[in-house]
């Protein structure tokens, strides 16, 4: 009788807290499922042409300077950025636009749809179209830094014009890959645009 | 005997007080995060190695945000990369930009207190442009087309003096 008794003060003392872990376990998995980290994020510099772009100053393209464009192609339902410029490899062909690219056609992407990009350091990007070689872009980049003979002292002078339909995902590469080999002379140009 | 039996039931219990504390200290933290996650506006930053991070509270003042979000995949079933740009909430067009980017350069070039009483940089030669010292930050989705960049580029030669800064924000590489 004496036992049955105190057990029953005993359950009576205790709070009754299982209904509310229940509850703050339930809150507990609802946060943790529906939190989504902050992505770092970084900022990458580039400039406006100062002037007022390349329409006003069609003939004096000066060759020192690297001049990419980036076109988008859609042909056959393939969808793929090409990358073109003047007097690659071969200076003889002045003038004339060539693709930077390394493999030859269509086949650049992964057929997985990734890309291993950034050398060795074993990232991989998802793109859902067919992009440029990036390493070959680097690689001529790289060399064309390296034989620049920078009569202004500002650094090899990139200057990048896209089409309309490129995603923002390749422009920001070439950003990038210019931001790692330290070409601080990078202008994103309007192209064939009629101001005013 | 009877001590006994009370100590017995008494280690019988479990002691949650401190399972309890820590998980609320768990759900404070996260509801106090997730408020910040949910103000953000989602957009699919491209990815980009070489990111210098952000120091918005340094600058904060003369960078204009610009936000490029993706249309909703719905209405975009060719995924054809078309977005809104948007500033502070609102979806602008070319005439919005503009506008805030005259508004930028406006304060910029107030004297203080109210602005920071930047002089424009002139550019040398026989255009003499001047050049605004205000930033403007682009968050654009990774699959939107360029195309948006340029207008916001256009929106910055309208203004006067002009803008030339920008900076792209990029998704970087987890640690």
């Amino acid at each position: 009788m004496l036992i049955r008794k105190n057990k029953r003060i005993e359950e009576e003392e205790g709070l009754q807290m299982t209904a509310m872990i229940d509850i703050v376990f339930q809150l507990l998995i609802f946060f943790l499922l529906s939190m989504k980290f902050v992505a770092l994020e970084g900022q990458l510099s580039s400039y406006l042409p100062k002037d007022k772009g390349l329409t006003q100053v069609p003939q004096t393209l000066d060759l020192v300077n690297v001049i990419l464009d980036l076109v988008w192609e859609e042909r056959a339902g393939v969808q793929r950025v090409v990358c073109l410029t003047m007097d690659y490899r071969d200076p003889a062909r002045d003038g004339e636009k060539e693709e930077v690219h390394a493999w030859g056609d269509w086949q650049v992407t992964d057929p997985s749809g990734f890309l291993r990009y950034g050398p060795g350091k074993g990232h991989f990007v998802e793109f859902e179209y067919s992009v440029p070689d990036f390493q070959e872009i680097e690689e001529y980049l790289s060399y064309r830094k390296r034989t620049y003979s920078d009569p202004r002292g500002t650094g090899l002078p990139v200057t990048v014009n896209f089409d309309d339909r490129v995603p923002v995902q390749v422009v920001t590469t070439l950003l990038d890959i210019c931001t790692r080999l330290k070409i601080t002379d990078f202008t994103l140009a309007a192209r064939e645009l009629p101001i005013d | 005997m009877a001590p006994r039996k009370r100590e017995f039931l008494f280690e019988e219990k479990m002691d949650m007080t401190p399972l309890i504390d820590c998980v609320f200290l768990l759900i404070l933290f996260f509801i106090l995060t997730t408020e910040i996650t949910m103000t953000q506006e989602e957009v699919e930053l491209p990815f980009a190695l070489e990111g210098k991070e952000a120091q918005l509270s340094v600058q904060a003042d003369k960078v204009v945000k610009i936000e490029v979000v993706r249309k909703d995949p719905q209405f975009d079933p060719k995924n054809e990369g078309l977005g809104n740009i948007m500033h502070e909430g609102q979806v602008i067009d070319f005439e919005g930009v503009v506008e805030i980017f005259r508004k930028a350069v406006l304060i910029d070039m107030l004297p203080p207190p109210r602005g920071y009483g930047r002089e424009p940089e002139i550019l040398p030669g026989p255009e003499q442009r001047r050049l605004s010292q205000v930033k403007v930050l682009i968050r654009a989705d990774k699959r939107v087309r360029a195309e948006y960049l340029r207008t916001i580029f256009m929106a910055c030669e309208k203004v006067d003096p002009a803008i030339y800064k920008i900076e792209i924000s990029s998704e970087q590489p987890s640690p």
